[in-house]
């Protein structure tokens, strides 16, 4: 094992704060310079609007459209002889006053009505997010049009009206953060304990939406200055103040007398919106970070190396019975600098016609060791070690292309969440017969197929079934479908993770009356992965622990229930009070054990 | 599902008569004098009122109002104060031009944005880092800016492009194309980054739903994985920020019409305003509305058809 | 790896896509007129045909194509026969007669007679819009024979110009009550609107084959071109896109630098309108001293060096140079003495100078420069200005309606009476507070009962000798409007704006 691989569970306590992530991107740290320049230039502004008040207007007349460098006019002069920097610099002000204008507006329109409406909801809600749609149908530049042509150029007014309309995008963030925490335990909490509504919205909301917020923000800025500048280009914006977009257009208008006069402002205005989007998605970058959503994060492009690491057990060759065998499994996942390792040299196996429960609490890295079978490892992941054989082959010797054939030639899966594994667009029939179509099988016969295992899955209705959606149908009927599907393939060997699980009591006993009727039907071997003991108890021949990462026990079923011989088996017994006639409760007590750990499933 | 499409082109119409309401009244909160700006400063006061008495402008706000929204309601917009035309003609006149530039934009954005966004998931690291530095200069570098850049150096220095104008695509489209092309791509390039990311992280999302993983699991090839189920899952959201993208890409053609002098609603409003032309501004403003509420219905529709879950709600 | 590959294929093939477009339009835009073509660019749009609503200032050749008129003018500003073979005023000058050209016809069909004619002429009277103040002399059309004649209620020295322009342009009489006349002409100009070429923006005219003097228009088609952005203009010039346009005088050195042809047509006088004459909102403006000091004030070498260095001539008279009210002599009366200037205003009993506010007008005279060179001129003599943005839409009512006590202004030079009748009449648009003087008023009544010719060009001399004495006026410039054409176009030079007859192809 190399030196960088950090053999312990993530530690989510001690993240770096938000700033330090930030500034650790090369491109956000070019944003916080730029960003500093901006402030620089606004203090300077301050600061010559005291000293010198006119200092922007001193002209030369005999220096109209000087160069560059010209008399110690560092960017030249402009077509009124007037010095390029010394201006560039006091627009610096009034540019982002119009900017402060706009988000204020919207801030102050967006904010408290998308906390009220996401809060309340209901009526409130209603006519606000009408509001906000009328508002959105209505393009901006041309309400700013028919604005300023009634109530003229003045920038107060144009940027008012901006941050009115762009209102409605801080409302609708702040109405769908609000709505999705409002049910979270925590605000519950809250309430039940007597807090008062502003008080949850100012202590518990507006902690989780502060940082959307702030993004959004920084967003909004670069368009408000995008946008006053635009109605200076259009001829339209107030030019009774210095602000960049009028130097811009003062540049347009004498571009054949002065080719570069134009680029200064347009330059300091890019700039500057580039220092508010590199640091606002900067900050984007840090703070899903934090939240460990890997959903967002740029696929790796490396591939798998596997090392090979000596293990535990000798690495020859299976027995002829054993169908799948596991030997020294490690995977781990990328992290800051290091890797973390989620399974420590694994250990499995499974006989021909035999099932084989995997058990573990959540976490215990048993899913993953089932995906790393089925050749389901998400992309990040690394299988850094160890063997799997399938019916005498290294799957990890052969090439992907190879592994991948044999792979879903010979196991199939049964997941644990029946509606999320239907694909909502497609109706059943498409998602049952794709795969046969996929393996040369003709369209009717694929049908037919289909239609039977449907029938054989206890399916009363196939063909309406097949032509529903996954929306349309129950949660077992979709188990049961996913089961069919599984059976499609024809595999030796059945992987279930959690079958069960998501499903009612009632409808649990009947799947697994299912499963183990078609393996007595089909002779398949079958891996089940479950932290349900009743559950293995009912349906396993052998029985594997998992802990930590580590297959801590491998006994036969019989063996395991009589006599558990590590500790932590007998820890997982004893949690258990009776078997069979308590699992109902167990199930119930369950749920409450898994929001303690962290989850495993999405992982 | 009727009773759905129903309640939604209820609520497109309800939506489009607040639009109406809403053009009059920000097209009317100062006090203009059109009877002068059509007359001019010559004109003695009695002139003006009989002007301002010929356009019905003496009458009260409720009762022009009323007037004007039953013209808008046979398709009659009013006159222009400026060369007393019909509006409907002086926009039918100026609409095929920014229509032509949106809709183009519009295509080139919904391709490039889907093929960067497949291309990124696929793993390309570099199309990755592409999409970032496209949403980087989008963000900065705003389409008028680009334009004049564009132009500056293909149609004036390497005279590949026209400088200006616009050529009816039923005249030859060869030169409609040509003509729109830098337009197009200053217009487009900002917009396009932005869809890519949407498309991108709408994907990714999908690729790594449970389904996903139960597909491959029964041999369903990357392929057809991505392009029949991930695309069609992830299209709510690309399609979203393509309706959105709608919005700025009118806005974006105004400024860039003024680049290169196209004949345009850009042109047209921003005439209309530095005239105090109202009846113009007003029938911009129904008509823009209007595109807007018709886009996001159609791109309601076409959710509707992708996701069937989406016909229930 | 097979799938970069792909990805840059298509690029490729997007690329190659569109420089072949661009390839196969390419050799048109390349410099000159290569057919009979002559397209011209305009800052102003075609708002309508309408000949009583169109403003044939600022869009003379769309008016000029398709409407001919009673009146023409020479290059030299003098009225030439048009429509008319043949004009007279009688010995009061209050009775014009007009004997007209025949065979004539309108686009329509409908022939062109003294009927017609004073259909017309009515038929403006009746509608004038916004050029009614051009008919408000005449009292009565009528026939006589085959003759028009106009009757007056007092000479108009601005009339046979007027008929030259809105007031003479004829059309059909049946086109003209109908209400498609802003979208359909029927008139007999040079050149006939051809709709179905036309597009937004763009104009698209065929010669008129019928017309009585096609000789004048060599090119067989015309197209006018709105394009209100001056780095278009100047683009679409250097590329060849358009054959002609008039640009601004920031464009004038590149468009020199781009090897174009430059014709400098008499333009516009600038300076200021010193309009509170009567001190009413500026007390000091009521004194002639303070006016007269301004005048001294203003370094007009200097402006004319470092503002505009092409195209100007200074000058403290309203009068084109080396028109019939100019007078050399003049220019010299204010040469610039910032001493005298002050002895003036101390004398005015205004030794510490005043303060003024004056409407901004930056964007129309070329850039800030000269709101800069003004304030430090008149901040010689302790003048303090105060710049007032106006919206552009109020501009001309705040600065016509007596809002400002003075102006900064550039109004075209055009025939003495029509530049008195814009700035100088107690009615006149820019005599803001309708100053008047008795003896002024003589001057004018002189002027306008005097026979044309050296006797009325002298009572305009008078009237231009009374104005800068008393300091009406400041004036800076006078400059001209820099026309440009490609290689192959030709514009002819003339004396008030320039008529859609100067542009010729150029003499191989």
């Amino acid at each position: 094992m190399s030196a960088e691989v950090v053999t312990a569970t993530p530690d989510l306590t001690t993240r770096p704060s938000t700033l330090r992530i930030i500034l650790r991107n090369p491109l956000s740290r070019t944003g916080v310079v730029l960003l500093g320049l901006v402030l620089i230039a606004l203090v300077a502004a301050v600061v010559i609007d005291w000293v010198a008040p006119d200092a922007a207007w001193k002209a030369d007349l005999y220096q109209l459209n000087a160069a560059p460098g010209t008399d110690g006019h560092l960017l030249g002069t402009d077509s009124g002889g007037r010095d390029v920097l010394v201006r560039l610099v006091v627009a610096t002000r009034a540019t982002m006053f119009a900017g402060v204008i706009a988000l204020v507006v919207a801030v102050l329109l967006g904010v408290p009505g998308g906390l009220i409406s996401g809060y309340y909801g209901g009526k409130v809600d209603l006519v606000l997010d009408w509001l906000s749609s009328l508002a959105m149908s209505l393009p901006s530049i041309v309400v700013l049009l028919a604005i300023i042509s009634s109530l003229g150029t003045s920038m107060w007014i144009s940027m008012t009206t901006l941050g009115c309309m762009m209102a409605p995008a801080v409302f609708r963030l702040l109405r769908a953060q609000v709505h999705a925490v409002r049910n979270e335990l925590y605000v519950d909490a809250a309430r039940v304990a007597g807090l008062s509504d502003a008080r949850i919205i100012s202590r518990h909301v507006l902690r989780v939406v502060r940082g959307p917020l702030v993004l959004m923000i920084s967003v909004l800025s670069g368009v408000a200055i995008t946008v006053q500048t635009g109605l200076d280009f259009l001829g339209l914006g107030d030019s009774t103040t210095i602000t960049w977009g009028g130097m811009l257009s003062e540049g347009f208008a004498a571009m054949t007398l002065n080719r570069v006069l134009f680029i200064w402002p347009g330059l300091a205005m890019a700039l500057t919106v580039a220092a508010f989007f590199l640091v606002a998605s900067g900050a984007r970058d840090a703070l899903q970070g934090i939240d460990g959503g890997s959903t967002t994060a740029p696929p790796a492009p490396e591939r798998i190396r596997l090392t090979k690491v000596p293990t535990s057990q000798s690495s020859a060759t299976p027995a002829e019975d054993e169908v799948l065998a596991v030997r020294g499994l490690v995977i781990g996942y990328p992290s800051g600098d290091g890797l973390v390792e989620v399974v420590h040299g694994a250990d499995l196996t499974l006989r021909k016609g035999r099932t084989l429960g995997l058990v573990g609490e959540s976490g215990s890295g048993k899913s993953q060791t089932a995906f790393a079978v089925l050749h389901l490892l998400p992309r990040q992941a690394r299988l850094s070690g160890g063997e799997i054989w399938l019916d005498g082959t290294d799957l990890l010797a052969l090439p992907r292309r190879e592994r991948e054939r044999r792979v879903r030639s010979a196991i199939a899966y049964v997941p644990q969440e029946p509606m999320s594994n239907l694909d909502p667009t497609f109706t059943i029939g498409y998602q049952l017969t794709e795969p046969l179509r996929a393996r040369g099988v003709g369209r009717k016969a694929a049908r037919e197929r289909a239609t039977a295992l449907l029938t054989r899955t206890g399916i009363r209705d196939p063909e309406r079934v097949m032509a529903s959606y996954p929306h349309q149908i129950s949660g077992g009927m979709a188990q049961r479908v996913l089961i069919a599907g599984a059976l499609s393939t024809d595999p030796h060997v059945l992987i279930a993770d959690e079958p069960t699980t998501a499903l009612d009591v009632t409808v649990q006993a009947e799947i697994l009356d299912l499963l183990r009727g078609l393996q007595a039907e089909f002779g398949m071997s079958i891996l089940l992965v479950s932290h349900d003991l009743g559950v293995i108890a009912d349906l396993c021949d052998d029985v594997a622990v998992m802990r930590e990462g580590q297959v801590v026990e491998a006994a036969t079923a019989e063996n395991f229930f009589a006599h558990p011989r590590h500790e932590y088996s007998r820890m997982l017994l004893a949690a258990v009070p009776a078997e069979h006639e308590v699992r109902a409760e167990y199930v119930a007590d369950r749920s409450v054990r898994q929001d303690a750990a962290p989850r495993e499933k999405h992982s | 599902m009727v009773r759905l499409l129903f309640r939604r082109a209820v609520a497109a119409l309800v939506l489009m008569i607040a639009v109406a309401v809403a053009g009059f009244v920000i097209t009317g909160l100062g006090n203009s004098d059109p009877g002068r700006s059509i007359l001019g400063p010559q004109a003695t006061a009695a002139q003006v009122e009989a002007e301002n008495h010929r356009l019905g402008l003496d009458r009260s706000q409720v009762e022009q109002f009323t007037d004007w929204a039953g013209g808008v309601v046979r398709g009659d917009l009013g006159r222009s104060y400026l060369g007393d035309r019909p509006v409907t003609e002086k926009i039918t006149n100026y609409l095929p031009v920014t229509m032509s530039l949106v809709a183009l934009s519009m295509v080139v954005i919904a391709v490039l944005s889907l093929v960067l966004a497949v291309a990124s998931v696929s793993g390309r690291a570099w199309v990755d880092r592409c999409v970032q530095l496209l949403a980087v200069i989008g963000h900065v570098l705003p389409g008028y800016l680009l334009a004049l850049l564009l132009l500056l150096l293909f149609a004036v220095q390497f005279q590949l492009f026209p400088v200006f104008g616009y050529t009816p695509i039923g005249e030859s489209p060869a030169q409609w194309l040509r003509g729109l092309a830098l337009p197009v791509i200053a217009l487009a390039l900002g917009s396009v980054a932005g869809a890519a990311l949407q498309a991108r992280g709408a994907l990714m999302d999908v690729l790594e739903a449970d389904y996903v993983r139960t597909l491959r699991s029964r041999g369903i090839g990357g392929r057809s994985v991505l392009f029949r189920h991930a695309l069609r899952n992830a299209s709510p959201a690309w399609l979203t920020s393509l309706s959105l993208g709608f919005v700025a890409l009118l806005a974006g053609a105004f400024m860039v019409e003024k680049v290169f002098a196209l004949p345009g609603l850009g042109t047209l409003s921003v005439e209309a305003t530095s005239s105090g032309d109202r009846p113009v501004l007003m029938g911009v403003v129904v008509l823009t509305g209007g595109l807007v509420v018709v886009v996001n219905l159609l791109v309601d529709l076409l959710q509707m058809w992708l996701i069937p879950k989406a016909r229930t709600a | 790896m097979h799938k970069p590959m792909k990805l840059a294929g298509l690029l490729v093939a997007a690329l190659t896509t569109a420089s072949a477009l661009a390839a196969c339009g390419g050799t048109s835009s390349s410099g000159g007129t290569t057919d009979d073509t002559l397209t011209v660019g305009l800052q102003s749009p075609l708002l309508t045909f309408d000949p009583t609503k169109m403003d044939c200032a600022t869009s003379r050749l769309y008016c000029q194509a398709t409407y001919d008129t009673l009146v023409h003018l020479s290059a030299d500003g003098k009225p030439e026969p048009g429509m008319a073979e043949s004009f007279e005023y009688d010995a009061k000058g209050t009775a014009l007669t007009l004997s007209l050209r025949k065979g004539i016809t309108f686009t329509d069909g409908t022939a062109f007679d003294a009927t017609t004619a004073k259909a017309a002429l009515d038929w403006f009277i009746k509608n004038g819009g916004p050029n009614a103040a051009m008919s408000a002399s005449i009292t009565k059309v009528s026939t006589e024979g085959e003759d028009l004649v106009i009757t007056l209620s007092e000479p108009d020295p601005a009339l046979l110009g007027n008929l030259a322009s809105n007031l003479g342009m004829m059309a059909s009489p049946e086109a003209l009550r109908s209400p498609s006349i802003g979208t359909e002409p029927a008139g007999s100009g040079p050149y006939v609107y051809n709709k179905g070429r036309s597009q937004t923006g763009s104009t698209y005219f065929d010669r008129n084959d019928a017309y009585w003097d096609t000789d004048a228009y060599p090119f067989a088609h015309l197209e006018l071109v709105q394009l209100s952005d001056p780095n278009t203009v100047l683009n679409a010039l250097k590329v060849g896109q358009i054959d002609a346009a008039s640009v601004g005088a920031r464009e004038l050195p590149a468009a020199k630098e781009a090897g174009l042809s430059v014709m400098e047509s008499a333009g516009s006088w600038t300076g200021l309108v010193l309009a509170d004459r009567a001190g009413k909102v500026q007390p000091a403006l009521g004194e002639v001293e303070v006016r007269q000091a301004i005048n001294l004030a203003l370094d007009r070498d200097f402006y004319i060096t470092e503002l505009v260095p092409t195209g100007a001539v200074a000058t403290d008279q309203i009068f084109a140079p080396g028109g019939p009210a100019y007078d050399e002599a003049l220019d010299d009366q204010y040469a610039h003495d910032v001493e005298k200037a002050k002895a003036l205003m101390a004398e005015a009993g205004y030794a510490d100078g005043f303060s003024v506010t004056m409407p901004d007008l930056s964007q129309f005279v070329g850039g800030p420069a000269p709101n800069t060179a003004l304030e430090q001129m008149l901040g010689s003599i302790d003048i303090k200005v105060t710049w007032e943005k106006v919206p552009v839409i109020e501009l001309l009512g705040a600065m016509q309606g007596g809002k400002f006590a003075m102006f900064m202004m550039a109004l075209p030079t055009q025939s003495p009476w029509q530049d008195i009748q814009a700035a100088v009449l107690p009615e006149a648009a820019f005599n803001a507070f309708h100053s008047a003087n008795p003896e002024l008023d003589r001057l004018l009544s002189t002027a306008r009962h005097a026979a044309p010719g050296a006797e009325q060009d002298t009572a305009y001399k008078a009237i231009n000798t009374w104005l800068v004495d008393n300091a009406w006026f400041a004036p800076l410039i006078n400059s001209s409007t820099p026309f440009v054409s490609v290689e192959g176009v030709t514009i002819e030079p003339q004396v008030q704006g320039v008529d859609l007859a100067r542009y010729q192809p150029s003499k191989k």
